[in-house]
């Protein structure tokens, strides 16, 4: 039924469809060769390639091994090779050994020749059929090559990347370094010389002194954009989603930048959409330094006529907004070809430009990746000595109703504060922003040195900086945790100079109450020790008509849950809520019972318990309360711990609510 | 040359004639081929391999063949006189089938050598030990073997080798002696050529992208005008099997043997793209193909005598021949020529100078 020619066909497009089922030479050929010898009943194959730059021939390919060994293969080889070299055709059969073999030949194009070996002649029919074969064969052999070029060319090429992208890693390592380690002894400058303005000084001194803080303000400003942008390249920038009034925003931009503006003699006009919502969700600091940064180059480039800033809100969804930010001015303008590559790093118009307005040339850089980190989107438009306009639009959250914070009274009367802190700069600089706020500073120099001190002498607050050699702050605020009941109320708020939110849950899960920012800043001092003054009492001199502290805490933290996020899985995330929703629901009802029989000890389980897994959980207002309730419950302090029982149902129902909103999507 | 056979299920008489060779100064080797139809522990003859002064290899096979009768128990050997040297693959699944050849068993320059191949029949290794045979001995050599184990194709310890008898390997024993090798099989092709579409090794899961199964039942259940419903597969698939097309000889067979979930296992690979066809035999012609074998293991082998035949046939040709096989060992018999031989699970040989395979349902001859 099958006669000879279908048969062939049959063989033939065997060995067609077994040629270039590999991008690899090697293994392209071990494929194909074997059928084509099976299949054309062969006792040899021998691909020979040449050498595109040399013109040199090398045996690629020889089937099998053994025929290595054949010197009629060899000869065959030789000649095949010679009559190559020389242009001429080949003989049909190239060549016929004495042992029998016929050795066949044909030109692979552009890459070398392709030797059969047979025990009995091709019919030339067949011969010429296997010529399409062959063409197909040298096209594979070409793309097998291209193929290797392309993968050596693209391992160079990672390699290359893999050697900048490490130089760039330690860049910006050095330079966070630095920049770090600049800003600790600046601040203290910085900090030294505003007390020293508070000081009876002379005018020139004033003079001078002015112009000390304002070269160091603007250092500053430089170690800090250089700080955030080795941030940003690390990719360990992180945004703190947080709902707040954005008319007290924008007013606070608005007052810094309109003076400044109105002294270089500018129009400053803020246009606000009155549809524009009062409470907004999203990083606060991250939108202020974005407006911050494109008014200062506004400010910076525009000698006369206005800067103008507007904001006007893009529905998006029901309890989401966009935002868009527009900040023009009628400055010098930027040129067409530079406006393209304005949002990289270090770029500056030119070098004239640069001598005369400074700066880093990281400022715009900052401001995309901060927009591009918001998930918002950035532009601009601007024409050479007309002006420039920028904008960016951000999504915010709008359906949140704002907690708003108390302010407390700063203290009228200085507290008893311990001061551990191991750096002798940094030990100058706190002591004298807390003299300012007339309080009486102890300096503990180490962990150990903490211990001995809070035994010896009662502290209204202790200040405890965390990487110190020997003894750390956690360790040391655990042992003072463990020293009794006298010492779990006494408030310790951490100090930090990588203020990641690990770090501060960390903090709290230590036992400690608050974190502050290294290096410190004084108006943050002097809240957080206000805060904490004001609350120190609470044991002694309970206030039951002043507001809780709980309340001036977000009922979630979302960094931290995002933290927890990236070290676990959603699903994992999502495992551990459910279970504190139904473990807090458990500890409510237990409290419930405390607060109906006022019996304080059986409360304090639940309350621990509480106060555990919500710092873990990052739902703060909850911790905080939890938090106070222990404290007064193991106190037996009744007057305190009944408000705190009958306000943490609620509370609990509003963070279970807020979590269920939350992972809302992901259920 | 010396040839013994035991018909017996005798573990001492196959004893008794393997130390009367082994102790025969003209012997250098033994073949031994034991039948699977003997009840005693094969593992029984492992003290004597393993201590014997010369090396023993072989294999247990469904059957073994002594001058023209088959035998289910018993044995059959061949004392070798020229010089043997022997290597055995232990594990076939390894990746480096050539480095080991090469290093356990070199060929000499010179006289052209015979190489017995014996192998694990149940192994989905074969096709790769006869590559790697191909690539480092090429055609320099004559081969003849085939595959071991029992006609119900149960994987067990079959392979006889100086270390024992063993499982899923393959022993070599290169002798260095003249010989002439035929193959011929006799079935002719019944359909038209499908493509193997889908494949995994021994596997043929797709022909034209249709499960393999239905496109041979379809063939077959016409040609035969019996359905496999009606009958269990082995007994209507020994008559049909696989030809793969080759140029300028025989097809190369492939027998299914079994039936999986719409597929068909045969004994040994065939590729993903090969072409194949169905094919059916006459008695008289497989018997036909069976002398012609012969004849040209006599052309192969030349003008010099030869001392014996060694006949290698496939256990599935025996079944479908049934009781014609007697025609077919009598075709294959040379006048004067001792003959032994097995019935194997696929044949290993070369015919003449072209490309080394693994048979089905063929005959091989060899002369030695």
């Amino acid at each position: 039924m099958a006669n000879t020619s279908l048969i062939e066909q049959e063989v033939l497009h065997e060995i067609a469809m077994s040629i270039g089922i590999s991008l690899d030479l090697g293994d392209m050929l071990r494929e194909c060769l074997p059928i084509f010898v099976r299949g054309l009943g062969c006792c040899t194959a021998a691909v020979l390639l040449q050498d595109g730059e040399c013109g040199f021939f090398t045996p690629k390919c020889i089937l099998p091994h053994a025929a290595m060994r054949n010197r009629g293969l060899h000869q065959a080889m030789a000649k095949a090779i010679d009559l190559h070299t020389s242009g001429q055709a080949f003989a049909i059969p190239l060549m016929e050994q004495a042992e029998q073999h016929l050795y066949y030949a044909w030109r692979l194009k552009e890459t070398g020749i392709l030797l059969l070996g047979r025990s009995n002649a091709f019919a030339y029919p067949l011969y010429m059929e296997v010529g399409p074969l062959v063409d197909k064969l040298a096209f594979a052999i070409q793309a097998c090559e291209q193929y290797d070029s392309l993968r050596i060319a693209k391992q160079a090429m990672a390699k290359a990347r893999d050697e900048a992208e490490s130089a760039n890693k330690a860049k910006s390592y050095f330079l966070a370094t630095m920049s770090h380690e600049i800003r600790t002894p600046l601040n203290a400058v910085l900090n030294l010389s505003e007390l020293l303005a508070e000081t009876q000084l002379s005018d020139h001194q004033h003079r001078l002194l002015n112009g000390i803080c304002s070269g160091g303000q603007a250092l500053l400003q430089l170690v800090n954009d250089v700080l955030d942008f080795s941030k940003i390249e690390a990719g360990k920038l992180e945004f703190t989603p947080e709902p707040f009034h954005l008319g007290s925003l924008l007013d606070g931009v608005r007052d810094l930048y309109g003076k400044q503006a109105t002294e270089k003699g500018l129009s400053f006009e803020f246009k606000l959409d009155p549809q524009l919502p009062e409470v907004i969700e999203t990083d606060p600091s991250r939108l202020r330094q974005i407006l911050h940064n494109l008014l200062s180059n506004a400010l910076k480039f525009t000698d006369h006529g206005f800067i103008r800033v507007t904001v006007t809100p893009e529905p998006l969804a029901p309890g989401a907004q966009q935002l868009r930010f527009m900040v023009e001015d009628s400055g010098i303008g930027i040129a067409e070809e530079h406006q393209a590559g304005l949002f990289q790093e270090f770029h500056q118009l030119d070098s004239g430009l640069n001598r005369r307005f400074g700066g880093t040339g990281l400022g715009l850089a900052i401001v995309a990746r901060l927009v591009d980190g918001m998930k918002g989107s950035l532009g601009m438009s601007s024409c050479l000595g007309e002006g420039s306009r920028f904008w960016f639009v951000l999504p915010v959250l709008t359906s949140r109703t704002l907690t708003a914070p108390q302010s407390l009274p700063l203290p009228t009367a200085g507290g008893n504060i311990l001061l551990v802190e191991d750096s002798p700069t940094n030990q100058m600089v706190a002591c004298a922003l807390l003299e300012k706020l007339g309080c009486q500073v102890t300096v503990a120099e180490s962990g150990a040195q903490a211990i001995a001190a809070v035994q010896h002498q009662m502290f209204d607050l202790v200040l405890m900086d965390i990487s110190m050699p020997g003894m750390d702050g956690m360790e040391a605020t655990q042992r003072i945790r463990q020293l009794g009941a006298d010492y779990v109320q006494l408030p310790i708020v951490a100090m930090t100079a990588h203020a990641l939110a690990q770090d501060r849950a960390s903090c709290l899960a230590a036992g400690m109450n608050d974190y502050l920012s290294k290096p410190l800043q004084r108006e943050r001092l002097q809240e957080v020790v206000s805060r904490w003054l004001a609350s120190a009492p609470l044991a002694v001199h309970p206030a039951p008509e002043s507001p809780p502290l709980w309340i001036t805490y977000p009922i979630l933290e979302l960094s931290i849950l995002d933290g927890l996020q990236q070290e676990t899985t959603p699903q994992v995330l999502l495992q551990v809520v459910e279970l504190f929703i139904q473990e807090v629901g458990v500890h409510g009802k237990a409290l419930d019972s405390a607060l109906n029989t006022m019996d304080l000890q059986a409360a304090v389980a639940p309350a621990h318990a509480i106060k555990s897994s919500a710092g873990a959980l990052g739902a703060m207002a909850l911790f905080h309360a939890a938090s106070a309730l222990e404290s007064a419950c193991r106190l037996a302090h009744a007057e305190t711990a009944a408000p705190l029982l009958r306000d943490i149902t609620p509370l609990i129902q509003q963070t279970v609510t807020r979590l269920q909103q939350h992972f809302q999507p992901v259920c | 040359m010396q040839i013994a056979c035991v018909a017996e299920d005798s573990l001492a008489d196959i004893e008794h004639h393997l130390r009367s060779l082994l102790a025969r100064s003209d012997v250098n080797g033994i073949l031994l081929m034991v039948a699977s139809g003997n009840t005693f522990p094969v593992s029984s003859l492992e003290p004597l391999l393993k201590h014997a002064n010369k090396p023993i290899f072989g294999g247990i096979f469904p059957s073994v063949m002594w001058e023209g009768e088959q035998y289910g128990t018993g044995a059959v050997m061949l004392g070798l006189s020229c010089e043997v040297r022997w290597a055995v693959l232990e594990d076939l699944h390894q990746e480096s089938l050539e480095a080991s050849l090469q290093e356990a068993l070199s060929l000499d320059d010179g006289a052209r050598e015979t190489l017995f191949t014996f192998v694990d029949g149940c192994s989905s290794q074969i096709n790769k030990l006869i590559a790697a045979l191909f690539n480092q001995y090429g055609l320099e050599l004559n081969y003849i073997g085939g595959g071991c184990g029992t006609a119900s194709f149960e994987s067990i310890p079959c392979v006889i080798t100086p270390l024992g008898v063993l499982q899923n390997a393959a022993v070599l024993a290169l002798a260095r002696c003249h010989s002439g090798v035929g193959v011929a099989h006799g079935w002719q092709p019944i359909s038209g050529a499908f493509k193997v579409t889908e494949a995994d090794g021994n596997r043929i899961i797709s022909l034209d992208w249709i499960p393999a199964f239905e496109v041979y039942r379809q063939v077959v259940e016409s040609h035969a005008g019996a359905s496999f419903a009606g009958s269990s597969f082995r007994d209507l698939a020994k008559a049909y099997p696989f030809g793969i097309a080759k140029l300028g000889q025989e097809m190369v067979i492939r027998d299914p043997v079994q039936c999986l979930d719409g597929s068909l296992l045969c004994v040994g690979e065939v590729r993903r793209g090969a072409y194949v066809h169905v094919m059916h035999g006459k008695a008289a012609e497989l018997i036909q193909a069976a002398r012609q074998a012969s004849e040209l293991a006599s052309t192969s082998f030349g003008h010099a005598s030869p001392g014996a035949m060694l006949f290698v046939n496939c256990v599935s040709r025996s079944l479908f021949l049934g009781a014609d096989f007697s025609q077919e060992m009598a075709a294959v018999r040379q006048s004067g020529l001792p003959m032994i031989g097995a019935l194997t699970l696929g044949e290993i040989a070369n015919s003449g100078q072209d490309y080394l395979e693994l048979f089905n349902k063929t005959s091989v001859v060899g002369l030695l």
